[in-house]
């Protein structure tokens, strides 16, 4: 999702060649998408789409009033016998092409977890990959991993109850340079108690950026609230799930590709205080 | 025309009834009726705003056309039409520019027993305070984005702020000298007078303020709750209200630990009450056919109140709203929601609720919905609400104020058709008998008779529908796929 430009490169050059010089669409994505013969792992070229979504928009969304109302049977393939354990345990907000939460089962085996986007297409194209791996040798492991079109920023507590979550992963998220964007940042101070409310205590908020601004950002916010403790440098090498936010999603890759930084912080979610009168 | 009242207050301890109408505030001994004291709010300073070309808060027009460039996602393109310019935070009235004397008085409540007054005005997004007796202007507080809902906590000396941003800020009631600083931070507005930055999100405000909380969404409505556990020690909640169908409870002062929402509503929620006979519930309305009546603890929802059919009676057509999504209006294009049946909205009256109050006495609260020329009254009834009586108005209802004393109220009133006479009755007064039967007491009613007197003085000449869309009937545009596309 960030460093746009270098997205939209790295998809757009066949995309190009195939567009008429009159405008028209040809509809060849849209084609290829609905293709009911169409084999194997989706393409990421027939998904292109741009890099940012406004977060403040009604977008046509589809999302259960409360979190009861939510029919997770229809994003996962496995069929866990409790309802404590059909409960999704781990969100990737802003999932992207999905390359963490198609990875994350190798080292969270039978956890629940949901990837979610905000762009049609992409979430779109993360659908289609979770179930063709799912057809796959050894593709019982992707049961447990879904995706929705969803934006967490509005409507995070329609999905999830307080205290639901073990792992919230926020990577390579918009980075919103200017200053009156900052509202449209994943993180912010009011935000933050939001993660709160769905992390459960002792669950794990990440973040992953190759933008020092925003790192600096998140961290400064995230360590100002009071309810989130900042991971050190030990915990957080000794975390799988670290490692896999580092190589495996598709912006990690990318940043390898190019020789950039990734800065990594993690937090802690603390247990609510005493009250104050 | 003769300037509707938008705003209504009245304040027992004190026994003054307070009118918002366009800018003016005027103040009424209800024991005598006679008219006491008139404030008006100054004109905004307007910052002229040329183009904003680009920006997603432009016309529809000009949204479509930055889409249509970025290639091939129809679906996409077409719901970023609906984009509520929430963004930007600003009203379009900004962008046009009619005129600056407009600085209408859109929230007002009361502080310390009527000590204080406590107003929002529109166009400058101010917040005032200003003293109960004279009407004189203590403090002025320009806030970062225009203001939606009051609330008053720590034994009112702080008020709280709902913007339309989704933010809450508490400030004291009072300015103290030393906590104002004469020289305002070098990054408001003023300094830096490049457009750039007087859209940024100024968190260094130049007076003593807090940000408590915020909602990815425009808020509505804004509560504090106070609640005293079995050991006696003192709770204290704020219950906010958004355009995404969320009703929140915090914590205060910790308002970073969300306890929890009550969920359900499928459309916007514009109010929300607690009740003074059961605190632990909160009753809630907006855009939905039926209202909530919720154990605000845990999220519970313990009733829900259906008004669709009584609103049917009232208006003699359907009253519904659309499946979501398929009735946002946007699939004109038809690309994705392509639900039949939203073609009949015309046929449909969409119920938005503008006001929930209580008469404490009678166990009883007064609905109030847009367009919608009559009050719907509810009983308590084994802890339930039932709909117990329909009280027909001679207008639209635009905001009540309950006298608990007498179980008596008034309300303002906007004319319903366009071909209103100059006598249009702007204020009625009407009294609950204790089984809850009403009556029209306006003609006896000497304040009612003041207000007329003097409000009758203020005229509007603007065009009206400026005045209906901006003050009068915003609730119904609070909508999705509603507010922008219409103009």
């Amino acid at each position: 999702m960030s460093t746009p430009p270098i997205a939209s490169v790295s998809a757009s050059p066949p995309a190009k060649r195939q567009k008429p010089s009159s405008g028209q669409r040809t509809g060849h994505r849209s084609a290829y998408r609905s293709d009911p013969m169409r084999q194997g792992l989706p393409q990421k070229k027939h998904y292109r789409q741009r890099a940012h979504a406004n977060p403040f928009s009604d977008h046509q969304l589809v999302y259960p009033p409360c979190p009861a109302d939510m029919d997770w049977g229809k994003h996962f393939s496995s069929s866990p016998a409790t309802p404590e354990e059909r409960k999704v345990e781990v969100a990737d907000i802003g999932c992207g092409f999905g390359g963490l939460i198609i990875s994350l089962p190798k080292v969270l085996p039978g956890v629940r977890m949901l990837g979610m986007e905000i762009r049609t297409q992409v979430t779109e194209y993360v659908d289609e990959r979770i179930r063709a791996l799912r057809h796959l040798e050894g593709g019982e492991a992707y049961g447990d991993v879904g995706v929705i079109r969803a934006n967490a920023m509005k409507f995070l507590p329609n999905f999830f109850e307080r205290s639901q979550l073990r792992k919230v992963f926020l990577c390579f998220p918009d980075p919103h340079f200017k200053a009156r964007k900052h509202k449209a940042r994943i993180v912010s101070p009011t935000l933050a108690s939001e993660y709160a409310y769905v992390l459960a205590p002792a669950g794990v908020l990440y973040t992953i950026t190759d933008v020092e601004d925003l790192h600096l950002w998140m961290a400064k916010h995230l360590d100002e609230h009071p309810l989130f403790e900042r991971l050190t440098g030990e915990e957080i090498e000794s975390d799988m799930c670290v490692a896999v936010m580092r190589n495996d999603t598709e912006e990690g890759k990318k940043v390898e590709r190019n020789g950039g930084r990734k800065f990594v912080a993690c937090w802690k979610r603390r247990v609510d205080p005493e009250w104050v009168e | 025309m003769q300037h509707p009242i938008q705003r209504l207050l009245y304040v027992p301890e004190t026994s003054t009834l307070y009118t918002c109408t366009g800018p003016h505030i005027h103040s009424f001994n209800a024991r005598i009726g006679e008219s006491l004291a008139k404030w008006t709010a100054p004109a905004a300073v307007r910052q002229v705003k040329k183009k904003k070309g680009g920006k997603n808060n432009g016309n529809g027009g000009n949204v479509a056309g930055k889409k249509r460039k970025s290639g091939d996602e129809g679906v996409e393109g077409e719901e970023e039409v609906k984009d509520t310019g929430e963004e930007e935070g600003e009203e379009e009235e900004d962008v046009e520019g009619e005129g600056s004397d407009n600085n209408n008085s859109s929230r007002i409540i009361s502080a310390r027993a009527g000590k204080y007054i406590v107003t929002v005005t529109n166009e400058d997004k101010a917040v005032r305070v200003l003293d109960g007796d004279g009407l004189a202007e203590l403090s002025s507080r320009i806030m970062p984005k225009r203001p939606c809902a009051l609330a008053l906590t720590d034994s009112d000396t702080t008020i709280l702020v709902a913007d339309k941003f989704g933010d809450v800020y508490s400030l004291p009631l009072l300015l103290s000298p030393e906590a104002a600083p004469a020289v305002p931070p070098a990054t408001t507005p003023k300094d830096s007078g490049s457009k750039r930055h007087r859209t940024e999100i100024i968190h260094d405000l130049p007076f003593a303020h807090k940000l408590l909380l915020g909602h990815v969404s425009m808020l509505t409505d804004l509560l504090s709750v106070t609640t005293t556990t079995r050991e006696g020690q003192k709770r204290k909640y704020i219950i906010t209200a958004d355009r995404d169908e969320h009703i929140r409870v915090s914590r205060y002062p910790q308002s970073w630990v969300i306890e929890g929402f009550c969920l359900g509503h499928t459309a916007f929620v514009s109010k929300v009450l607690v009740p003074g006979w059961a605190p632990q519930e909160v009753i809630s309305g907006g855009g939905d056919v039926w209202l909530g009546r919720w154990r605000w603890a845990d999220g519970k929802c313990l009733q829900r109140i259906e008004v669709a059919r009584v609103l049917e009676e009232i208006v003699g057509r359907k009253v519904a709203v659309g499946k979501e999504g398929g009735d946002s209006g946007s699939s004109r294009e038809g690309t994705e929601g392509q639900e039949g049946g939203y073609k009949v909205k015309e046929e449909v009256c969409k119920p938005a609720v503008v006001g929930i109050w209580e008469v404490p006495e009678r166990k009883a609260i007064i609905v109030a919905f847009e367009r919608i020329p009559a009050l719907i009254l509810f009983a308590t009834q084994y802890q339930a609400l039932t709909h117990h009586t329909t009280i027909p108005l001679p207008g639209n209802p635009l905001d009540l104020t309950v006298d608990p004393t007498s179980s008596s109220f008034w309300v303002s009133l906007a004319p319903s058709s366009t071909t209103a006479t100059s006598d249009f009755p702007l204020l009625q007064h009407i009294t609950l008998a204790a089984n809850n039967e009403w009556e029209n007491t306006t003609k006896g009613d000497k304040t009612a008779r003041a207000v007329s007197e003097e409000i009758s003085k203020v005229r509007y000449v603007g065009d009206v529908k400026i005045l209906n869309e901006g003050l009068l009937y915003t609730t119904g545009s609070l909508r999705k796929g509603f507010g922008k596309d219409k103009e």
